[in-house]
């Protein structure tokens, strides 16, 4: 009977709690899936039209490495981004979800709104746009068009002011053509892969990356930007969901927006805002409470715990995820993680400090 | 017609109050009866006397949702009557799951003995539920509310069967750590 009597008490619940469980809640995957969707859908379209302006504006150089004016080129093939360049380099982009990697969007981070996560079905791909971080390349740009044969773009600025003269009679602009190459070109993968041993004696910023993780993590990449002003890995733990994103670069003005003071709770404490944060952040402090930066001297475990955000997933990993940054002077250190405890991560991060000059 | 004009008629002593109640609320009332009793004379019967009770207490009560007044007064007329089927034979149905899935909650014979100690339960179910997350609060409400089964409450919410299995086991390991610390277990 003591069953009975504890089910019966469950009969004075209040009625605002009856009431809101009344209401049928949208799944927030599908909630989720709408959204980014409509986003992905925009960005195929963007991405289709600058294709046909090309087409337009240089219907001759359509699979030919010839510059535009129609002049033997000097270009090397390897130069020339090519539509599987593109697939390859958004594969690469960091944080973009491969299927079968993780059930999960990477934009569960709490950096992302709506980090509400609900797969059942491990192993299948979440598919979300890549949390565009500063450095990274814009990876929601290129859904899209691995087997499209479109223009093959020419990356020939030592002649940029030649004209050339389409079949169609109309003059192209090969302003628009250098600036179009450029901009795709940029979505190549040009960083060089490091062993972990190389990254760590990477001048200025080696200093700074993880050079060791939990049991069970292993290092899965680690690459530097051509210009050395970035380090990006990635360990993961096998059989598992875990992850910890750790990206080591230079501070740029860009970021300062995003840079707050540990008093201002407002700007990153997640137990603030319910899940899904979309719904629940201000516009103003979206961007702030997504990737918050702090300085080191204000980096307490209050501070990363106030980071941490759980979510129970049947098939996911369970414990606490974060998502925010670390100022060291001139260095900035990006976290995202899955799967390590808040104090485990503070740990890292504040003897980064004193291990480094 | 509105809740307010209806709980009018309860207070005019009109016997349309009931009729309208039923109209409204009548198979509201038997889905939480039916859940509980598994029996639908039972239920039916269950909901008849949810409106004789409720005329009997309208006046002077005058309640603010009255949606919800009926939903508590169904439970707990369809409970005596499950307790008292039971008494009898071992009931089926879903009560049987739940009670079942309650037992992990409370462990000891008599730590729930006087109505003194049952008020107090209630009072404690009640903060507890307060401090869940909204969609875990819903599914516990539902389930031990409502008395649903788990693939309803997950086509509601339009998560797994599954998911709401663990979330619900979660949630009562929740509630067992938090009677334990208001001196329930």
């Amino acid at each position: 009977m003591k069953n009975l009597v504890l089910y019966e008490s469950f009969g004075s619940i209040d009625d605002e709690i009856l009431e809101r469980s009344e209401k049928k809640m949208k799944n927030t995957v599908t909630r989720r899936l709408t959204r980014w969707g409509a986003l992905a859908a925009c960005a195929c379209l963007a991405v289709v039209t600058a294709f046909s302006a090309l087409e337009f504006f240089v219907p001759d150089s359509r699979y030919d490495t010839e510059n535009l004016t129609g002049q033997p080129s000097d270009v090397a093939a390897s130069d020339v981004t090519t539509p599987d360049d593109i697939y390859v380099a958004r594969n690469d982009a960091p944080g973009y979800d491969t299927p079968g990697q993780d059930g999960e969007s990477v934009n569960n981070a709490p950096g992302t709104p709506d980090a509400m996560p609900v797969t059942d079905t491990p192993g299948t791909p979440d598919t979300m746009p890549v949390t565009d971080t500063p450095g990274t390349p814009d990876a929601t740009t290129v859904i899209g068009t691995p087997s499209t044969p479109d223009v093959e773009p020419v990356i020939n600025e030592s002649a940029p002011n030649v004209e050339s003269v389409p079949d169609n009679g109309s003059v192209a602009d090969d302003h628009v053509s250098v600036e179009s190459t450029k901009k795709e070109g940029s979505l190549r993968d040009n960083r060089e892969t490091l062993t972990l041993q190389e990254g760590l004696e990477t001048e200025t910023l080696g200093a700074y990356l993880l050079a060791e993780a939990p049991r069970g993590f292993q290092l899965e990449s680690l690459k530097r930007t051509p210009e050395g002003e970035s380090l990006f890995s990635v360990w993961t733990k096998s059989g598992a969901y875990d992850e910890i994103d750790w990206k080591v670069s230079l501070y740029s003005e860009a970021d300062a927006n995003r840079v707050t003071a540990a008093a201002d709770t407002r700007n990153y404490d997640l137990s603030l805002y319910p899940i899904p944060l979309c719904d629940s952040v201000p516009e103003e402090l979206r961007q702030i409470v997504d990737h918050p930066i702090f300085s080191i001297d204000e980096l307490t475990q209050d501070v990363v715990n106030r980071r941490a955000y759980y979510v129970n997933d049947s098939g996911d990993t369970a414990g606490a995820r974060m998502t925010f940054g670390v100022l060291y002077g001139e260095v900035l250190v990006e976290v995202t993680t899955k799967g390590v405890s808040p104090e485990w991560l503070y740990e890292q991060l504040s003897s980064l400090e004193s291990d480094t000059p | 017609m509105t809740d307010d004009k209806i709980i009018e008629c309860f207070w005019r002593r009109e016997e349309r109050a009931i009729r309208e109640s039923d109209t409204k609320y009548g198979r509201y009332c038997l889905a939480i009866a039916d859940n509980i009793l598994y029996n639908r004379e039972d239920s039916e019967e269950c909901v008849n006397d949810t409106w004789l009770r409720a005329w009997h207490a309208i006046p002077p009560a005058r309640p603010a949702k009255l949606k919800l007044y009926f939903a508590k007064i169904t439970r707990n007329l369809a409970l005596s009557r499950y307790a008292a089927r039971t008494a009898r034979k071992r009931g089926g149905g879903e009560v049987a799951l739940i009670l079942d899935e309650l037992s992990e909650v409370l462990r000891e014979p008599d730590e729930v003995e006087s109505e003194y100690m049952a008020k107090e339960l209630a009072a404690a179910v009640n903060s507890f539920v307060h401090t869940l997350p909204e969609r875990e609060c819903n599914v516990f409400v539902r389930r031990y509310f409502y008395s649903e089964e788990i693939p309803e409450i997950a086509k509601r919410y339009g998560i797994s069967a599954r998911n709401v299995t663990v979330m619900l086991s979660r949630t009562r390991g929740k509630l067992k750590q938090y009677l334990e610390k208001e001196g329930f277990v």
